[in-house]
């Protein structure tokens, strides 16, 4: 009877079934065409309209340039004395060669010596047999063949010449050795001079790995950079008076003739390193805050050095004027009140100071100075002027550490000549170029480095035009630096250098980074929520739906064709299963059985 | 005549400042300090302030810079570097707290725009004056911890009558009247951290001498305190062949001793300053206090200590009597210093005010939010003599001026012909509107100038916080030369210092006079309305989508009620909100076993649609499907 019923309402059945899978696959065209729109089109959409604009940088070629191993060529010349053998000659080449090799060992920074031996010519030969100074030789020597910037000459003297140390550096580009007749000696000094002095190569590299900031262990990294300042366009010096009583003593100075004859021949051979500012000023009733021990014996005051920084602090609110972007090198110049005085600085070891002056890195100096306090008796306030010889002549030491010009440790069999009014000699000056050259090139690689990376993880960051212009300017700059290194043209590599530092420094620094840095992606999608939860949800729910339709066909089709197998019976009652009693698929059997059961 | 008189009162103006010179030249920069205190007839007690550095600039040097200042002495550095680096000839500051009133207490000694004003001339090198303006505002700011970072091109004008050059401005110093820029910020507060960085200006600072009365706790306790910095380059000396920079630095305060001390007069520097000076500033060439009793001719109050000197001055006809305090040869003791005390033998004593002779008031006319207009009423006391007057207004773009409404009329209906307009209008977000006109007061009268404008919508954010407090329109200035000084705190002079004005006569006094800012409201939006607008819109957009989506992927059909069975939660729902009762004792009767028969008969209608399952009418087998599930 069951069996009579179904095959009359089955036809019927069947026919609404057709209809309602045709409807249904309809439907779910319809909602995987809604969901396709909104996937295909509407989230690229949205996508792009609320991306930040961001400038392609040349990635590559940034990583290529910390790869990059930075060569500077030098160019020495050994002159040996007429008389020399050939044989002797060829030992020389030989033996400099073997000196001055720099070996296998990869280095990210390495020198190559461009070496050039021969015997004095003629020229040379008279200016050497003159009688005369050493200070003398030298510059007739250089003024006969003015070496290179960057390049250096080393001339071998007879036994029996004037020079009584064992090597003499000239002011210029010149060394001399005195030959002590056996080649492999006079090769190693010749070679030391070279290496340890003209060119210094191991601060080169200990600078450059420090800048690079590959080294991040502080003992290695060389004292005399992190006195220096960084390499900067110009530099503002102000020399301040500190004067806390003027009603006592009215001190003067004449800064203006002081810088032009002391500071002055200094800061014009510089000129092409940096330019400098010079400012002078006299503050009044500005005293330490800090109180000076008191030396019974001596009758005097002392400052110990863990003070000295603390009398440092409160007077640099009163120095500073901030016009410039140029870092201010600050000198001062204290005199003590007259109850403190006279007044010392005490070092480590409880000694009065020679000087009685202090250095702090990368700021500036101080020096005190003890003037005698007038008589009781005497009409107030009395006026002093001040000898400013020894007061720049501190300050012109400090300046020279805090601009980075080397300070070698004295060897008794070397005699360096000290520089002239300039205060610095062109070995000096070259060195300096080649030290903040390398800097400049490992800070500006470093910089573009971590600019790269910085935009390469936060994706947010807009990157407007003018900052890939200064990347692209930064990349080229640092090539072209390294290639004037490279031969051995300093002067125009450190002017690339500078280029560089400049343009990788205004990439970095450039305000419109940080713009939107503070505008993340998840705030972006929070705006949006009011959007996308009432748009997603249907959409959501009817991929859904869709999925399930497509899951029971998939499961209609095993069905289908399992069905041959089955009785004629079986294949009815199954047939009357509601398409959509799932259950009831996927588990024939229960239902079967419970049939059965009925 | 209309023509030849403005021409006439500029050439004036001109030649006054032709002859500023000072006499003593003989070290490279000398400093003085002197302090004018005034007892006012209404029981206020003024006290002004002024340091003035001289320093002999070697002009001529330094190629293209006028001047290249690099080793200071007394003139302070951080001021002087901001000077060469801007190639600044001339500049004017002042920052002020509260408001003068001219018709109580005549005029002060440099007159201030409540707020923060400043006017500069660049030197005729410059070739880009908006840089160098922008530079030299950031650099003030940073000086004096003011808001002058604020003033842009929409604050900014060069006005070509009103502020003339105050120091030499002939030969080296001629410059091109568009190198003057002239701002003020009239919602600048001013207070302490103005007066720390101010302070540290002065060479001895507030060690000794006079700026060791400055104690900003008293200072800002007043009606009225200005503080201000002008530099100019004035002649060296009476041939003015060579030139010097002079800064000015003034201290303004009016106390009101009435207030604070229960109706008595009494007042003294320890009260007022809580300090008494204990010394002059050891580099100062000139330390002095003065101290005006011309209103003590019926010896009204006791001035103790007694004045190292009494000086009469007599300047056309008007006598003034001053006690002169010299630091210098006053004989300081040890344990205390100069308290000038002024004791009154009555609780009070007030005296009749006489207005000057020429003062102005400022309202804001109209209503609504629309339109509004502004009215300045110019005074005229004197008996016949007229006076020609410049008056200056700076209004923001915010307001849109009508040049065609302006009306200048004395107030008995007369019209008055303005000898010159100079109108300089507004563009939106760029610059502001200017308009300076001259004007010949007549006598003994009250002419009123009156405008309107149109308020402007701002955009969102450009409103700043706080938007509904309003708007301030800065003061409206008047400068005219007066004939007369009897109402001058101190007459205007062309020297430096106090001194120069106080003893030497002159016939002409130039004047300048602010008037009130005002406050005016702007239609004012409401802030969240942004937020407000990105929830509307996404909702809305998102109610359209859903309904659109529901209607291309669904289909609704009706089911018979009765059929569609239930059991589960969601039917239960349905059926609890329809027709609850009736389908629930149906539920009853059946037996579960039996409901898994039917499914097949509603399998017909949509299998998706799950959702209009929900609604009332349609209850979709799938339900019936789960519910059996469960049932079992």
């Amino acid at each position: 009877m069951m069996e009579g019923t179904c095959q009359k309402s089955c036809s019927k059945r069947l026919k609404l079934k057709d209809v309602a899978s045709t409807e249904a696959v309809t439907q779910v065209y319809a909602t995987l065409g809604v969901a396709l729109v909104v996937v295909v089109i509407g989230v690229p959409l949205w996508w792009k309209t609320t991306e930040v604009y961001r400038a392609t940088l040349p990635y590559g070629d940034i990583g290529q340039l910390k790869d990059t191993q930075v060569i500077y060529n030098v160019g020495v010349e050994f002159v040996l004395p007429l008389q020399t053998q050939p044989q002797d000659l060829l030992d020389w080449r030989e033996q400099v060669d073997q000196h001055l090799d720099t070996g296998t060992a990869y280095s990210p920074i390495s020198p190559h010596y461009d070496i050039k031996v021969r015997t004095t010519n003629k020229d040379e030969r008279t200016v050497i047999n003159q009688n005369g100074s050493m200070e003398a030789l030298d510059s007739r020597l250089t003024h006969l063949k003015p070496s290179a910037v960057g390049s250096c000459t080393v001339y071998l003297l007879a036994k029996d010449s004037s020079l009584e140390a064992t090597a003499y550096i000239g002011r210029h580009r010149t060394a001399f050795v005195k030959s002590s007749g056996d080649v492999s000696r006079d090769v190693r000094i010749s070679a030391h001079l070279v290496r340890s002095y003209f060119v210094n190569d191991e601060r080169l590299k200990t600078t450059f790995t420090s800048a690079t900031g590959a080294q991040h262990d502080k003992e290695n990294i060389a004292k005399e950079q992190m006195r220096a300042f960084k390499t900067n366009m110009g530099y503002e010096v102000t020399f301040s008076l500190l004067n806390p009583d003027p009603s006592v003593l009215d001190v003067q100075w004449d800064m203006e003739a002081a810088t032009a004859s002391y500071l002055n021949p200094f800061l014009d051979r510089l000129a092409d390193v940096a330019e400098f500012k010079v400012f002078s000023q006299v503050l009044y009733y500005v005293d330490l805050t800090v109180r000076p021990a008191r030396d019974e014996r001596r009758a005097s005051y002392y400052l110990t050095p863990d003070q000295l920084p603390h009398t440092i602090n409160p007077v640099e609110a009163k120095l500073g004027s901030h016009v410039s972007t140029y870092p201010n090198v600050h000198f001062l110049v204290y005199i003590p009140e007259r109850g403190h005085s006279p007044l010392y600085i005490h070092n480590e070891q409880g000694k009065e100071s020679e000087t009685n002056a202090f250095f702090s890195p990368r700021w500036g100096g101080m020096k005190i100075v003890n003037l005698d306090s007038p008589p009781k008796n005497a009409s107030l306030p009395r006026t002093v002027t001040l000898d400013l010889l020894p007061i720049m002549e501190t300050f012109l030491s400090h300046l020279r550490l805090l601009l980075g010009v080397a300070q070698l440790p004295p060897d008794p069999w070397i005699v360096v000549e000290p520089a002239d009014n300039t205060a610095i000699t062109d070995w000096e000056y070259d060195h300096l170029l080649r030290v903040r050259t390398v800097e400049n090139v490992a800070t500006a690689t470093a910089t573009l480095a971590t600019l790269s990376q910085l935009l390469g993880e936060i994706g947010n960051i807009v990157i407007n035009d003018d900052i890939a212009r200064q990347v692209y300017l930064a990349v080229d700059a640092i090539r072209k630096a390294q290639r004037l290194l490279a031969a051995g043209d300093i002067s125009a590599a450190f002017q690339a250098s500078k280029e560089a530092i400049l343009s990788s420094e205004k990439a970095f620094f450039d305000p419109s980074l940080l713009e939107l840095l503070y505008f993340p992606e998840d705030q972006k999608f929070a705006i949006y929520i009011p959007l996308f939860l009432p748009m997603s949800v249907p959409v959501l729910m009817s991929l859904f739906q869709a999925y399930r339709w497509y899951k029971k066909q998939q499961q209609k089709q095993p069905a289908k064709e399992g069905k041959g197998a089955m009785k004629e019976s079986e294949k009815e009652e199954t047939e009357q299963d509601d398409d959509s009693n799932a259950e009831e698929k996927r588990s024939p059997k229960g239902k079967k059985q419970s049939r059965k059961e009925r | 005549m209309a023509e030849r008189g403005p021409t006439l009162l500029f050439s004036v103006f001109f030649c006054l400042l032709c002859y500023v010179f000072h006499t003593v030249a003989s070290t490279k920069d000398e400093y003085s300090e002197e302090l004018l205190i005034i007892p006012f007839r209404s029981g206020q007690v003024y006290s002004h302030f002024e340091f003035t550095t001289l320093w002999d600039v070697d002009f001529a040097q330094g190629g293209g810079g006028r001047y290249k200042l690099q080793h200071f002495r007394l003139f302070p550095r951080a001021l002087g570097q901001v000077m060469t680096e801007y190639r600044v000839q001339e500049m004017h500051l002042t920052l002020t707290q509260g408001m003068w009133q001219q018709d109580k207490w005549g005029y002060p000694v440099t007159s201030a725009a409540p707020g923060a004003e400043l006017w500069a001339w660049f030197q005729q090198e410059v070739d880009d004056v908006d840089q160098a303006w922008f530079g030299l505002t950031n650099a003030l700011s940073g000086l004096f911890c003011a808001s002058l970072n604020f003033i842009d091109s929409t604050s900014t004008a060069t006005p070509h009558l009103s502020f003339r050059p105050q120091g030499l401005a002939e030969g080296l110093f001629s410059t091109k009247p568009s190198h003057l820029q002239y701002a003020t910020l009239p919602r600048e507060n001013v207070c302490t951290e103005n007066l720390t960085p101010w302070k540290k200006l002065l060479p001895c600072s507030t060690r000794t001498g006079l700026a060791a009365l400055f104690h900003a706790g008293q200072l800002y306790n007043t009606q009225y305190s200005s503080l201000g910095v002008h530099l100019r380059p004035v002649c060296r000396n009476d041939s003015c062949r060579d030139a010097s920079l002079e800064l000015r630095q003034v201290l303004s305060t009016v106390a009101d001793p009435p207030a604070t001390l229960n109706g008595k007069q009494d007042w003294s520097m320890k009260r007022y300053f809580s300090r008494s000076l204990s010394g002059p500033c050891p580099m100062a060439v000139t330390s002095r206090v003065y101290v005006d009793v011309t209103t003590n001719q019926t010896s009204s109050f006791t001035l103790k200590p007694e004045p190292t000197e009494l000086k009469l001055t007599n300047y056309q006809g008007y006598n003034r009597k001053l006690a002169v305090y010299d630091l210098w040869s006053f004989p300081f003791h040890k344990e205390h210093g100069l308290n000038v005390d002024m004791k009154w033998k009555k609780e009070v004593s007030y005296k009749e005010l006489f207005p000057p002779r020429l003062y102005v008031h400022r309202f804001v006319t109209g209503y609504g939010q629309e339109h509004g207009g502004i009215m300045s009423l110019l005074y005229n006391r004197h008996p016949y003599l007229e006076q020609q007057i410049i008056y200056m207004e700076l209004l923001p773009w915010f307001t849109r001026m009508y040049l065609h409404t302006l009306k200048v009329e004395t107030t008995e209906g007369n019209l008055v012909q303005p000898l010159l307009t100079r109108y300089t209008p507004g563009r939106d977000r760029q610059n502001p509107y200017l308009l300076e006109i001259v004007l010949t007061l007549p006598p003994d009268s009250t002419t009123r100038i009156s405008f309107s404008f149109e308020r402007a919508f701002l955009k969102w954010t450009e409103y700043p916080p706080d938007a509904n407090h309003g708007f301030y329109i800065s003061s409206a200035v008047l400068t005219t030369i007066l004939r007369q000084a009897d109402n001058f705190t101190v007459p205007p002079h062309m020297g430096s210092g106090l001194q120069s004005g106080l003893f030497h006569s002159s016939t002409e006094f130039p004047l300048r006079l602010h008037t009130e800012t005002l406050l005016i409201s702007l239609p004012t939006p409401d802030f969240s309305m942004p937020y407000n607008v990105i929830c509307l819109t996404c909702t809305v957009i998102a109610i359209a989508f859903g309904s659109l989506h529901n209607l291309t992927t669904r289909r609704f059909q009706y089911t018979d009620l009765k059929k569609a069975n239930s059991g589960g939660m969601r039917a239960w729902l349905a059926q609890l909100f329809g027709r609850g009762k009736h389908a629930t004792s149906e539920d009853k009767l059946r037996e579960p076993g039996k409901e898994s028969e039917d499914p097949g008969e509603e399998s017909e209608t949509s299998e998706e649609n799950d959702y209009i399952g929900e609604q009332r009418e349609l209850v979709t087998p799938r339900v019936r499907a789960e519910s059996d599930k469960k049932d079992r």
